[in-house]
């Protein structure tokens, strides 16, 4: 009967023992990691105005009422097409689907049409700091390189690719938004200044449409390429 | 080494981590530009002329947006007349066009339009070109007018 005694004791002792041995290791494993990432968003705010012009006058050329122009954010359909080439697969475009877009739309324009879209703005709505990169694309969502002249003021870009450019778009416009880094909460005002240029009359067929796209990227602010 | 194998494995997902916060987020602006168009249309040629029996003929050929009109003027007799041909232009663009005419003819005749360059033609609205010739015996205006958009 001792004997069994001091059996039992001792399968206690080894168990007691182990189970030391475990809780200790066991409690090596309670270390917890927990990451939480941010998100990178951008929408544009603003009411988006549209002001003809001729020169730095407003108003068309002698007060005429020939073409329209107007502005106003929107869903644009192929948007995300449009974009999409310009982003490394590996990244996470996630929340574009639901931004609404700039649509700007002119008619019954001719050479020396002008119109200036003010009042539009890039807002950080995401929670960690971004930069923007500007891109214009053609209708086939190719990357249009502007002609530049006068130190990038004033570009002349081929949207059909004739080899002929027909629409000049102020440079330094949406374009000062390049590398602009907003925190979030911050935003940044730019305008959009087109032009069918009487100097490239030439290149502008009547009765045609022109179509591209101003892609702005918000990269996080660390990564800018 | 169970401590620095978990700071490893924490390591490895904050790597991770780190690559999936490469995000990015973009904005579309879409512009569409549509052109107007100019168009003109020849509505009418009437003329006057010094002798009854002097014979004026026309005909309009149109490319793109120019005009050519050849008339020919036959006075009686081998005769001499002057004669003025009206052209009636309508503007049937879009926009506000002038029409730039020209006018040449035979040596020894004369053939002048005015004016070389109409006032701005509205949208739907008509100009009148005068075209005034002289000729000796049989001759031939030719006529050209071709429609601009006003502000070029």
């Amino acid at each position: 009967m001792k004997k069994y005694q001091m059996y039992v004791f001792a399968v206690a002792v080894l168990l007691v023992a182990v189970a030391t041995a475990f809780a200790l290791w066991a409690d090596a494993l309670k270390i917890r990691l927990e990451v939480n990432t941010g998100n990178v968003d951008i929408e544009f705010t603003g009411k988006p105005r549209a002001t003809e012009m001729h020169g730095t006058q407003q108003g068309e050329y002698e007060g005429k009422d020939v073409g329209s122009c107007t502005a106003e954010f929107t869903e644009v359909q192929d948007e995300e097409a449009a974009a999409a080439g310009l982003l490394p697969t590996s990244w996470n475009p996630s929340s574009a689907n639901a931004d609404k877009e700039l649509k700007i739309v002119i008619t019954n324009a001719y050479p020396g049409y002008q119109c200036k879209i003010s009042d539009v703005n890039v807002k950080n709505v995401g929670t960690i700091p971004v930069k923007l990169l500007v891109k214009i694309l053609d209708k086939n969502h190719n990357v249009i390189r502007p002609e530049q002249y006068f130190d990038g003021f004033v570009s002349y870009i081929d949207t059909d690719g004739d080899g002929c450019t027909e629409l000049d778009v102020d440079y330094s416009s949406f374009f000062s938004l390049n590398g602009t880094q907003l925190r979030p909460g911050e935003s940044k005002s730019f305008t959009v200044n087109l032009r069918l240029p009487t100097e490239r009359q030439q290149c502008i067929a009547e009765q045609t449409t022109y179509t591209f796209y101003v892609v702005i990227i918000g990269y996080q602010w660390n990564e800018f390429p | 080494m169970k401590p620095l194998t978990t700071i490893a494995i924490a390591m490895l997902i904050t790597a991770i981590a780190t690559t999936a916060a490469l995000m990015a987020d973009t904005l579309t602006t879409k512009i569409t530009a549509k052109t107007g168009t100019i168009d003109l249309n020849l509505q009418t040629a009437t003329w006057t002329c010094g002798k009854k029996k002097t014979t004026v003929t026309y005909t309009p050929t149109k490319t793109g947006n120019t005009y050519t009109i050849q008339i020919n003027v036959n006075p009686p007799g081998q005769s001499s007349d002057s004669c003025t041909v009206y052209l009636t232009y309508k503007n049937t663009g879009t926009i506000p066009i002038k029409i730039h005419t020209t006018s040449t003819t035979s040596s020894g005749n004369t053939c002048t339009a005015t004016p070389t360059t109409t006032d701005q033609i509205h949208p739907g609205d008509t100009e009148t070109v005068n075209v005034s010739i002289s000729c000796t015996d049989t001759c031939t205006c030719t006529v050209t007018s071709t429609a601009k958009s006003w502000n070029q």
